[in-house]
């Protein structure tokens, strides 16, 4: 009884391993194991039979490329919206009162140093209950264009949330960031680098 | 007793069904035949001749140049150098034009020696105009015929151009040619990328203050902007079914990580993190997006399911991997690691093994898939300014596309047109 | 000795589950000789089969390698196969070199038995001549089975002289009964020398297997591609490959169509 049991189980096995086979294959062969080759398949063959030589008759497919051309359409210069960071109307000596604070690379944490800034600034809106400012979020040009979009947010939004609870409502502060599109110091080294890791406070109102 | 005939048969009938296939007989074995790997296709360029009416030298020569360019970027073939005779290259590509003010009409064809048959032949007409487009058109054809799949030339490059203060969009051939302005707003307009069709566009602009989403449709140049929500609507990227689109907002205080419809609806939030969420790419099947994030501490990249689950670590080297960007054919994705000096570009296996690095000289960013997944087009400072290059998936044959003097950046090879 | 208490209806008795088992093992046995069902992952790979140059039937061949060695960037000429120093004539043979001896000729089950150890040995040879007592069995073999080969060759020619075809040099020289074994090497060295010079590829280790037809005029019948690693480019390779040795295919011997299967790698692909 066992040895009829490991037989099927060997047929078993062995049925396994043949139908894998045969799942490898992707056209079965006529399995004529002794035979001589049976006649040819007429299907296949392709261009066995000596080809004619191409002949120069026209190319079979035509194909027109569509002429189409994206369109002209470029835009006429649209008003020159963007703020150049500064607003004319804010009088330059209001705006220099502002000042601007600085980070380390690839950091948004705010240093004694750019507190001691942020608390003169948030002294200013104080006095100057009228005035809505926006806090622009800059990087060096090091880091990669699109993780420094989202690391200018943060460090704006860093210098927002300390002036938050120096008590300045949160309706005269908005966000913005550049990423590393408005360096201060268009320069290649650690002077502009520097430079360039920075909040703007952008007097908007 | 019948049980047994039953067992029996059950244990025989696969073995007679699914008769191996390849059987042969005893004194048949296959027989092995092999040939050093190390040879490539040559192909040659024959000289095109004239069709029909005048010669026009500078038809003929744009045409060989164009081809040869075009097919040896590609790396399939050794092109035989000009003046080879047809009989020592497997395949000959021969054209023949008439041009005239009126019109241009190109006969290309693909001879194959070894099997004294034609692989295709197409016939173009067009205007002058139209000659480059009809070269890489059938360049594409070349590499269709030989490898099976479509090569990439007829696709269009849009890539992010420095300007003044302001940096626009514009389009080029994929060699550089015929660069055209899209934007013209002096604004910052960053982050192009091409729907699947390869007719629209959508980028990041700064033009109305916030960093918006446009979609613009390249043909009408019709413009509708898709998501203005408060703060950042950057980094998108286009689904492959076209319909959706992943992107990065700061609406809800934080940099995470967004799906939208092309209308700008928002359909998901993918992630929900303190640390900075970006760049997400999306995996071919559109089942994964691969992205960047510094919730570890530094940036790094992250594949999750497109549902925001299962979020894994991709890149375990490297203090600062960003741009990441799935290969068409899902087994790769490119991406750009910060190292002394630079960015260099690497790709890496979608489940993390086998990261390669693919550039060495100067600093290059923004490595993007040709849509056939043969090139990676990108952005270098190798000769000074920032400007495009070209490479095959495995780093070899670097070649500058970019048309400017420099400061051209964030390239996204379309679809064919 | 009562398993199967329930069906105790259909039990066959001692004799006949004997029977039974017995009839199965023959059967499976049936099976895995017949299909070559044996376990091992890549039999192909395993079954290679090589011909010593020496030994090889094509005289002169009209171009190219005549045998499907390790490399094919060998000399045409037999007596440049492998490298070793000839060896004195003389000296003893040891038993080693007794069955290539006593080979009757160059059919492939003899060819096929033949120990995988003279094939790396031959590999070796290339680089490296062998040392020791090894080496100069080896190369006492190599001595010995030159010396036929030449004896063969000059019969040959002149048996062909005799009957004025000496001048179709390369063709295969066997006769109807000994069909097969001759010819498939004469048609296996034509493939190779084609696919030097048609390999191209895509992919990192493809592999095509054909079955190739040869009609009694010499051209192909029947190409069927029976299995591929799906890289397209050495697909047409392998096409260019058959398309450029049809060209000096001879008739087969016997005027009965000739059928053999071809398996195409790059070098050094495949093989362990």
């Amino acid at each position: 009884m066992r040895k009829v049991l490991v037989g099927f189980l060997c047929c078993l096995v062995f049925a396994g391993c043949a139908s894998q086979e045969a799942a490898k294959k992707s056209e079965p062969v006529a399995s004529s194991a002794t035979t001589a080759p049976a006649a040819p398949e007429a299907k296949q063959a392709p261009a066995i039979v000596e080809s004619a030589p191409a002949t120069p008759a026209p190319a079979p497919t035509a194909v027109a490329p569509k002429a189409e051309a994206p369109a002209q359409a470029v835009e006429t210069p649209a008003q020159p919206v963007v703020s150049d960071s500064g607003n004319k109307a804010a009088p330059a000596a209001l705006q220099e009162e502002l000042q601007k604070i600085y980070f380390a690379f690839d950091s948004a944490e705010l240093t004694q140093e750019s507190r001691d800034a942020l608390s003169k600034n948030a002294d200013y809106l104080k006095n100057n209950t009228a005035v809505k400012i926006r806090i622009e979020g800059n990087c060096d040009e090091r880091g990669s264009d699109e993780y420094n979009l989202a690391l200018g947010e943060r460090r704006a939004k860093a210098a927002k949330d300390y002036l938050e609870t120096l008590g300045i409502p949160s309706d005269r502060l908005a966000t913005i960031s550049y990423g590393e599109e408005r360096p201060a110091d268009p320069g290649h080294n650690e002077e502009a680098w520097t430079k360039n890791r920075r909040d703007e406070f952008v007097i908007i109102k | 007793m019948k049980t047994w005939i039953l067992i029996l048969l059950l244990c025989l009938a696969p073995q007679v069904v699914l008769a191996p296939p390849k059987t042969f007989a005893d004194d048949q074995p296959y027989l092995e035949v092999t040939a050093p790997a190390n040879r490539k296709l040559q192909l040659l360029v024959a000289p095109p001749t004239i069709l029909s009416g005048a010669a026009a030298p500078e038809v003929a020569k744009e045409l060989a140049d164009l081809f040869s360019f075009d097919l040896n970027l590609a790396g399939t073939f050794a092109l035989a150098p000009a003046g080879t005779r047809p009989d020592n290259a497997d395949l000959v590509l021969s054209t023949a034009y008439s041009a005239s003010v009126s019109g241009l009409t190109v006969e290309c064809r693909l001879f194959d020696r070894a099997l004294n048959r034609e692989l295709t032949a197409k016939r173009f007409t067009g205007t002058l105009k139209d000659l480059r487009r009809i070269g890489h058109a059938f360049s594409d054809e070349v590499l269709r015929a030989v490898t099976g799949l479509r090569g990439p030339f007829t696709g269009k490059i849009a890539y992010v151009v420095k300007s003044g203060r302001g940096k626009e969009i514009y389009l080029m051939d994929y060699d550089g040619r015929n660069p055209q302005r899209i934007t013209n707003n002096g604004s910052i307009n960053i982050n192009p990328d091409f729907a699947p069709s390869g007719r629209e566009i959508i980028y990041t602009s700064y033009k109305k203050g916030n960093p918006d989403l446009f979609r613009r449709e390249l043909f009408t140049g019709l413009e509708a902007r898709i998501s203005a929500r408060s703060g950042l609507n950057a980094t998108a990227a286009y689904a492959p079914d076209g319909n959706r689109i992943a992107l990065t907002l700061t609406k809800d205080g934080n940099s995470e990580i967004y799906v939208i419809n092309k209308e700008g609806r928002e359909l998901a939030r993918l992630t929900h993190n303190a640390a900075i969420d970006v760049s997400p790419a999306w995996s071919p099947d559109g089942r994964r997006i691969v992205f960047n994030s510094d919730r570890l501490g530094k940036p790094q990249l992250f594949v999750m399911d497109a549902d925001g689950t299962n979020v894994r670590r991709l890149t375990t080297s490297g203090n600062y991997n960003v741009t990441p960007r799935w290969a068409p054919k899902g087994d790769r994705i490119a991406y750009a690691r910060q190292e002394s000096g630079g960015f260099q570009i690497y790709a890496i296996n979608s489940d993390g093994t086998g990261d390669t690095q693919l550039t060495t000289a100067g600093s290059n960013e923004h490595p993007r898939w040709s849509p056939d997944g043969r090139f990676i087009v990108f952005s270098s400072t190798r000769d000074g300014g920032s400007a495009l290059y070209i490479m095959r998936a495995d780093g070899t044959g670097q070649t500058r596309v970019s048309p400017g003097k420099g400061g051209d950046s964030h390239p996204c090879w379309s679809a064919p047109w | 000795m009562k398993p199967l208490r329930m069906r105790k209806n259909s039990y066959p008795g001692p004799g006949g589950m004997l029977a039974c088992s017995f009839l199965l093992h023959v059967a499976l046995l049936a099976i895995v000789v017949t299909f070559r069902l044996y376990p091992e992952a890549h039999p192909l790979a395993e079954e290679t089969y090589y011909v010593d140059m020496v030994s090889l039937p094509v005289a002169s061949p009209a171009k190219g390698t005549p045998a499907p060695t390790a490399t094919t960037q060998q000399p045409a000429a037999p007596q440049a196969a492998p490298e070793p120093p000839r060896p004195a004539p003389q000296s003893p043979a040891p038993a080693k070199a007794a069955p290539p001896a006593s080979r009757p000729s160059m059919t492939y089950p003899t060819a096929k038995t033949k120990p995988t150890t003279s094939k790396q040995k031959q590999v070796q040879s290339d680089e490296t001549a062998p040392t020791g007592a090894e080496a100069k069995a080896f190369q006492d073999r190599m001595a010995k089975l030159e010396r036929q080969a030449e004896d063969r060759r000059q019969a040959d020619v002149l048996a062909r002289l005799r009957k004025g075809t000496g001048g179709k040099k390369g063709a295969p020289t066997g006769s109807g009964t000994q069909a097969g074994s001759d010819y498939a090497a004469y048609i296996h060295s034509r493939l190779k020398d084609a696919f030097v010079d048609t390999i191209a590829s895509q992919t990192k280790s493809p592999q095509v297997t054909v079955r190739l037809v040869i009609g009694p005029d010499g051209r192909i019948a029947q190409y069927k591609v029976e299995n591929s690693s799906g890289d397209k480019m050495f697909e047409d390779a392998v096409d260019r490959a058959v398309h450029v040795a049809e060209r000096s295919f001879r008739k087969p011997p016997g005027g009965t169509p000739f059928e053999q299967g071809f398996v195409f790698r790059p070098q050094g692909v495949g093989l362990k």
